[in-house]
């Protein structure tokens, strides 16, 4: 079983699904997204980031991101154990008790890991959590076999309808996604798709294409999100020393 | 309605120029232009007021009345003095010449009753320059030579000038017993005088001086309104005005706008003539319901105009540059255990939320049983920006039945007021005597250290020793002032509110000193709590577990103010191991600093025949005890503010909203009981439609659920509050919380709206 290393815990998640949640990050994604606003989690290796515009230079650094002064160095990817993730999760229960909320599992691709991932939502299930995916459902269907007994609520991606724009912004097909998203509607997994326009690669007439094909196999609109596209990461690329591949977002 | 006072711009500055001999004087103005929490002073005169709107919203920051009617401020401030001479010089009690003072006041200050507005105007309009206040001063500092001992009053400013506390005598935070004076009105409070007092008693004498006064005041706004009516024959206003007030010249109130023209009396009665402060403004869709009710019933009057009525009650306090702002109580729990939100708290939350005013703020008491539709407009309006805390019913009952015995009833009833008080409705005239300052005691033994006096050789020997010190200064803070409350009624009797309470009448004391049933509560308030906490931490981190420095050279480290030490106070102040982020370890520290302020004040006898009470807001100290206040271990430069309330210290809580409710679970409202409230910062995308509004009620519930009694929330982007500070014109309305108030933007300095740009800042980290 692949366990992958965590990037990050957002708590107070209002909009990764219902309610007030907690947002688990994996590292590790087999897509490469030129839009990618979280490119740290492409590779499922740990990495060093040195943001130079927070970095004072000072002579005695001891490269350790706990005694960086200023939060300069940071170190992407980190073990996490599944009761740990769990521990941290049931910290804020009250919050989704309240919210109706909930746990969800992003990335990265959650799937990437999918054995670990089923594990994950047991132990969330066990703890009487609500679980969320928030995945590209670019994975095999032993996956979604895998993690639908425990996942209540899915948050698919849908980048691009057409399979050569899909292939050129994200490096894969999206003839599995589709599969997989065609499975899901028919189980009648409760799903909420997110659709993301970017400038000048998907936001042309692919935006109508998609959601006339989501509407064919049953995702009525109230299931689609059409999320807008921000290119706030370029630090985070600059830091990672990897080439910014983001598109600039339009302005008016 | 002449106007005789102008003010007018030159190169920039403001100046008043005398038009007439009523005008301020410069020195006034100059004295105004100091007080940080003035914000009249740059506010453009109007000439010639001539429509509603403009009239309500210049009313208490210009003279609107009628100068022919009586006299303005400095002519009656030489009225007071002769009276005080007088009255010396014939060694009349003080109380009695007190009375005469309200009632000089009352009986010859200018007046208007105004067709453009519900409510009448008087010439006592600024709370930064009331005649009384500088009889109270004057006094003050007589009594407190002659009867406080020497030694009490240089603890007292020692401590005040080392920043060690922050203490003074506060005549600020009393409420009457509205709901036992409304059913009365004044005539009814006359006749219980009568009752009670004994003849040739002079504290019966002053009571009786005062009564007349008010009722004599109630005439002149009578005559005035008949005058200006006579006029304005078609102004309906007008005509509705002075039936209201002749209906309270004879009896209690009996239509919703006599309760509102009541209050009205009183407040300014109280607040403005006679120096004692009246901090909240009745539970108002409450009180305000079985009147309207019965109105509609009898057709006396429409929604529409207790719309417009109801919309000038809030712009009287709207107008007055208040800068604490002024509190009102809303909805609550019936005596059945329903909800109080009915229709008339609609109407009024409409009205509200049309006015955006900045004050009064409302003080809404919630509780499970509280509609969804309440929670839905409420929370709304916070994350606009309106003026709305929420204060939980069932955690503020555990506290007033642990400290005072309370009953189902007496909670239900209880009085929210000042900035996120709430007390029991019969011993509502209580103070805020002093603010304990948390870091002083670290910033001592640090000093001491780093002069090879004190070293501690583990941080549990550390922590005791902080603790012992910080019970010891809270000792004397209390001690200090349990001496100067003993003389509050020498410094300040308070006539009228003696005249709204009837246990004070009845047993012959002063209702502000001693005179309420259950006796008159003193709170400490706690001031840093956040920042000590982070900065017990940095000491445990620096000089026991890394050991990087010894506690001497910290302690030089922080005598230099970190010069030659910016990598380790950069380190500091990011490090995650601080107040705010439900941090076990932080957690418990914070609790046993809590825990240990408490003991020292909760339940303690006070002077005034009630008890000493531990409050967890600070005001505005965690500023100006900032500014007395050295580096401290926490990455913290000297001067710069410290943590407010119960609050992280600023940019401390990276872990986000719910980590924050879940840190100050800690410790609950029984420990602290005279508050315990939370100022949270969310970004706007937390608060967006349904989804926002349920993620924000469910931290309101959470944190109450878990003891916490108030919250208020503050809803804004940084991009904004910068496009704030570069287009001040374009954001007239913004309002900003403060602390348990809301300020308007464009009041605040250019240092606290940087320091809000900062928190706003923090809050975006995390998305």
């Amino acid at each position: 079983m692949k366990t992958p290393l965590m990037l990050d815990t957002k708590r107070m998640a209002i909009w990764d699904g219902p309610g007030i949640r907690t947002t688990f990050f994996v590292k590790g994604c087999p897509l490469k997204c030129i839009w990618c606003h979280n490119p740290e989690s492409i590779d499922s290796g740990a990495q060093w980031a040195r943001f130079r515009h927070l970095c004072m230079r000072h002579e005695r650094c001891t490269m350790d991101e706990s005694t960086c002064p200023t939060r300069a160095l940071k170190l992407y990817g980190k073990e996490m154990s599944i009761d740990a993730i769990v521990a941290k999760a049931l910290e804020d229960k009250p919050f989704y008790d309240r919210s109706g909320g909930g746990v969800t599992l992003s990335g990265g691709e959650p799937l990437f890991f999918w054995q670990w991932a089923a594990e994950l939502f047991k132990a969330f299930k066990a703890a009487g959590l609500h679980t969320c995916l928030d995945t590209s459902l670019y994975a095999p269907p032993a996956a979604i076999d895998a993690l639908l007994p425990v996942t209540d609520m899915w948050l698919p991606d849908y980048k691009a309808h057409d399979d050569a724009l899909h292939m050129k912004f994200t490096g894969v097909s999206n003839s599995i996604i589709r599969r997989n998203l065609e499975r899901l509607v028919a189980v009648g997994a409760k799903i909420e798709v997110r659709c993301l326009a970017v400038p000048g690669c998907t936001d042309g007439a692919d935006i109508a294409a998609r959601r006339a094909w989501l509407n064919s196999i049953g995702v009525d609109d109230s299931s689609i999100v059409d999320l807008e596209y921000f290119d706030y990461a370029r630090s985070k690329y600059l830091a990672l020393g990897m080439p910014d591949t983001m598109p600039p977002k339009k302005t008016d | 309605m002449p106007k005789t006072t102008r003010r007018m711009f030159i190169g920039g500055a403001v100046a008043f120029a005398a038009m007439s001999g009523r005008c301020g004087s410069a020195a006034a103005t100059q004295r105004r232009q100091r007080c940080f929490f003035d914000t009249t002073w740059w506010d453009p005169f109007v000439e010639d007021i001539a429509d509603a709107d403009t009239y309500i919203r210049r009313k208490f920051r210009q003279d609107v009345t009628d100068g022919s009617t009586g006299l303005d401020v400095p002519a009656l401030k030489k009225v007071l003095s002769g009276i005080v001479s007088s009255g010396r010089a014939a060694g009349e009690p003080w109380r009695v010449t007190k009375a005469k003072c309200f009632a000089a006041q009352a009986e010859r200050m200018a007046i208007d009753v105004s067709p453009l507005d519900w409510f009448p105007a008087i010439s006592v309009w600024n709370r930064w320059d009331r005649p009384i206040s500088g009889v109270i001063r004057s006094r003050a500092g007589e009594v407190n030579a002659a009867k406080i001992p020497a030694s009490v009053r240089e603890k007292w400013r020692r401590g005040n000038a080392d920043g060690t506390w922050n203490m003074w005598q506060d005549f600020d935070h009393s409420v009457p017993d509205w709901r036992a004076i409304l059913p009365l009105g004044f005539p009814g409070m006359k006749e219980r005088l009568g009752q009670c007092a004994v003849k040739g008693d002079s504290f019966y004498d002053s009571c009786a001086i005062a009564m007349e006064a008010m009722l004599a005041g109630i005439d002149r706004f009578i005559a005035q309104g008949k005058k200006n009516l006579a006029s304005n024959p078609e102004s309906v206003r007008l005509a509705r005005e002075v039936e209201s007030l002749e209906r309270l010249r004879a009896g209690a109130p009996v239509t919703a706008y006599d309760v509102m023209m009541f209050v009205w009396l009183y407040f300014f009665y109280s607040e403005h003539l006679d120096g004692i402060q009246c901090r909240s403004l009745t539970e108002l869709d409450v009180f305000l319901t079985p009147y309207y009710d019965a109105d509609i019933a009898a057709g006396r009057t429409s929604e529409a105009e207790f719309r417009e009525q109801l919309k000038h009650f809030l712009w009287q306090w709207g107008s007055i540059s208040n800068y604490w702002n002024q509190p009102v109580g809303f909805g609550g729990t019936n005596a059945d255990g329903t909800s109080a939100y009915n229709h008339v708290s609609r109407i009024i939350l409409d009205v509200m939320d049309e006015c955006a005013l900045a004050t009064p703020k409302f003080l809404a008491k919630v509780a499970p049983n509280t509609p969804d539709w309440a929670w839905d407009k409420m929370l709304d309006m916070a994350r606009r920006h309106r003026s709305i805390s929420f204060i939980g019913e069932e955690p503020t009952a555990l506290a007033l039945k642990k400290w005072y015995g309370a009953s189902d009833e007496d909670c239900r009833t209880m009085v929210v007021k000042g900035c996120y008080e709430f007390i029991l409705r019969d011993a509502a005239n209580d103070t805020a005597v002093g603010h304990v300052n948390f870091l002083k005691p670290i910033e001592k033994m640090l000093d001491e250290a780093s002069r090879g006096e004190a070293d501690w050789p583990d941080f549990e020997s550390f922590r005791s020793e902080y603790l012992r010190r910080l019970a010891d200064a809270t000792n004397s803070c209390r001690e200090i002032a349990f001496e100067f409350e003993k003389v509050l009624a020498d410094v300040n009797p308070a006539n009228c509110m003696t005249l709204a309470t009837e246990h004070a009448l009845r047993t012959r004391r002063d209702a502000f000193a001693n005179g309420c049933p259950r006796g008159n509560g003193s709170r400490i308030l706690a001031v840093g709590l956040g920042t000590a906490v982070d900065a017990l931490l940095a000491v445990k981190e620096i000089a026991y577990e890394r050991r990087e420095m010894t506690l001497a050279s910290l302690g030089g480290a922080m005598a230099g103010n970190w010069k030659g030490h910016e990598a380790l106070r950069l380190r500091m102040l990011r490090s995650p191991r601080k107040w705010g982020n439900n941090d076990q370890e932080a957690n418990a520290l914070g609790a046993a600093v809590i825990n240990c302020f408490a003991a020292q004040i909760n339940g303690k006898p006070n002077a005034r025949g009630g008890i000493f009470l531990a409050s967890g807001h600070c005001a505005r100290q965690y500023i100006e005890l900032g500014e007395r206040t050295g580096a401290t271990p926490d990455g913290r430069r000297k001067g710069d503010e410290i943590s407010k309330n119960l609050s992280p210290t600023m940019g401390a809580d990276t872990e986000g909203a719910t980590a924050l409710v879940q840190t100050l679970a800690a410790s609950s409202a029984t420990t602290l009981p005279g508050d315990y409230p939370l100022d949270m910062m969310l970004h706007p995308s937390v608060c967006i439609g349904d989804k926002g509004l349920k993620a924000m009620r469910s931290l309101v519930e959470v944190f109450h659920a878990n003891g916490g009694s108030v919250i208020q929330f503050t809803v804004f982007s940084a991009e904004e509050l910068r496009d704030a500070q570069k287009h001040p014109e374009r954001y007239e309305n913004l309002q900003v919380r403060v602390c348990g108030w809301n300020v308007r933007w464009n009041d605040l300095s250019r240092k606290e709206q940087d320091a809000y740009i900062r928190r706003a800042e923090n809050v975006m980290r995390g998305w």
